[in-house]
């Protein structure tokens, strides 16, 4: 017998015993080699040591109870008409995107929420949604390779750019800007893997009248939260993200800029949490 | 029978499992499960016999895969991702916290070893050995001829094993004789 035909004859036998192993052999074929097994030292211990690599196999890839994913509530009963209304909502999106890209910007009422007039928009808001819009269409573009959120400075300024990994939202873009009086900017974009899009843009402007407390406002798909650390006014601005998880999101990313530290472990742990209990962003 | 949900829940483990086979990566992982849960929710129909339904899940799941898969954004931040992971020790523990007694580390040595194989090879040890499909089930679900099924099992047993045997980690109890 040459070398080939005993590997081949080996190949063979460890596939009968992996089939053997996996409840595949039928009739004699199984009762044939379950006697082999009995009598021959080599078959019992491969076919031994096939079962313990089996179950471990299953072992290692099972997530223990607390890990195992839920089924989300029915999609129909968030909206009542889940495809009509996602494709209507996207499609609104898709258009205020376009408005605000090409021609000025155009507010509009969302979700019962007083109506914001373009008119009477802050120039501050105006420019952290632009940021917001630009950043949106540069990524969806061109994605570049996830790059992590490290110290940004720009001529001096350097604002707090959390990372925000836990909830499984990496910057991929970043850039610097002026504001409407001409201070300096810089903003991020972060994107999620479930379509969530989120900027956060600083501006180095004295914040005005804004507070130290979060500050929300809607614009059609976007939410924009916006506080004041010292002379830095910070703007977070997300797209179809459900308010629940914008909100842990939104008071990780304020405590963490108002410490200039990291956001902390139990943050993190809020993070993940509401995306795991949260739907993919509808932008 | 249990409704929808229900159903769907039946299943979260071992879609899991498979899911952690083809991304490698927890979270992708679990994102991977809950969209296959959302397009199985929105379907217009879903199979009334548990094996079908069971099939018809896991294929859900791996066209998600394959789909996200042609996304080169997401593929190279699936990347980055698996890069941090190790560099970070992500790698550790995570469907098993906590635990650090023998048991665990033989589940990281396996961990380990699979984060080795080809992703066919991962794959297919997914669905026998965790999802529980037969030889002719997952060779529906891969469209592949079932002697296929049977070479790709056997393989990535034996590589599995040489991958153990190779580990630094600690070494299985049973040690391969083969090369």
């Amino acid at each position: 017998m040459t070398r080939d035909d005993r590997d081949t004859q080996e190949t063979e036998r460890w596939r009968r015993l992996c089939a053997f192993v996996d409840g595949e052999l039928q009739g004699r074929e199984a009762a044939d080699l379950a006697r082999s097994i009995a009598e021959n030292p080599a078959d019992a211990r491969d076919a031994a040591m096939l079962g313990a690599v089996k179950g471990s196999v299953a072992e290692a890839l099972t997530p223990m109870d607390d890990r195992i994913p839920r089924v989300p509530p029915t999609p129909g009963a968030r909206s009542g008409h889940p495809r009509i209304s996602l494709v209507r909502r996207m499609l609104a999106a898709s258009i205020l995107l376009l408005l605000v890209a090409g021609s000025g910007w155009i507010a509009v009422q969302n979700d019962g929420a007083p109506p914001t007039d373009a008119a009477q928009m802050p120039p501050w808001i105006e420019t952290a949604l632009a940021q917001h819009a630009v950043l949106s269409r540069e990524a969806e573009a061109a994605p570049p390779p996830a790059t992590r959120g490290t110290p940004i400075a720009t001529d001096g300024f350097s604002p707090f750019i959390p990372r925000l990994d836990a909830g499984q939202l990496h910057i991929v873009r970043r850039m610097s800007f002026a504001g409407p009086s001409g201070h300096q900017g810089v903003a991020v974009h972060y994107r999620g893997n479930r379509g969530c899009k989120l900027t956060l843009a600083a501006l180095d402007d004295g914040a005005g009248n804004l507070g130290e407390a979060l500050e929300r406002r809607e614009f059609a798909d976007t939410t924009l939260l916006a506080w004041r650390v010292g002379r830095v006014r910070y703007m977070l601005m997300a797209s179809g993200m459900e308010p629940a998880r914008l909100s842990v999101i939104a008071r990780a990313v304020h405590d963490a800029s108002q410490r200039h530290r990291e956001i902390d472990g139990a943050d993190r742990e809020r993070i993940a949490d509401a995306r795991r209990r949260s739907q993919p962003c509808r932008a | 029978m249990p409704d929808l949900r229900g159903r769907l829940q039946d299943q979260a483990a071992r879609l899991y499992g498979y899911a952690m086979a083809l991304t490698r990566n927890p979270e992708d992982a679990e994102d991977l499960v809950q969209e296959t849960f959302i397009k199985a929710m929105t379907a217009d129909r879903h199979p009334a016999d548990a094996a079908a339904f069971r099939a018809w899940l896991f294929r859900i799941l791996r066209n998600l895969f394959l789909d996200q898969r042609r996304w080169a954004a997401r593929a190279e931040a699936y990347r980055q991702a698996v890069r941090d992971a190790a560099s970070d020790g992500e790698l550790s523990d995570t469907t098993h916290p906590g635990r650090k007694d023998a048991a665990a580390i033989t589940i990281l040595t396996v961990r380990f070893g699979l984060m080795k194989l080809a992703p066919h090879q991962r794959e297919i040890l997914a669905l026998i050995d965790v999802a529980g499909f037969s030889y002719a089930e997952a060779s529906d679900l891969l469209d592949v001829p079932i002697g296929t099924v049977m070479s790709r099992i056997s393989r990535a047993r034996a590589h599995l094993i040489a991958a153990i045997d190779d580990s630094n980690i600690v070494p299985l109890p049973t040690r391969s004789g083969r090369s």
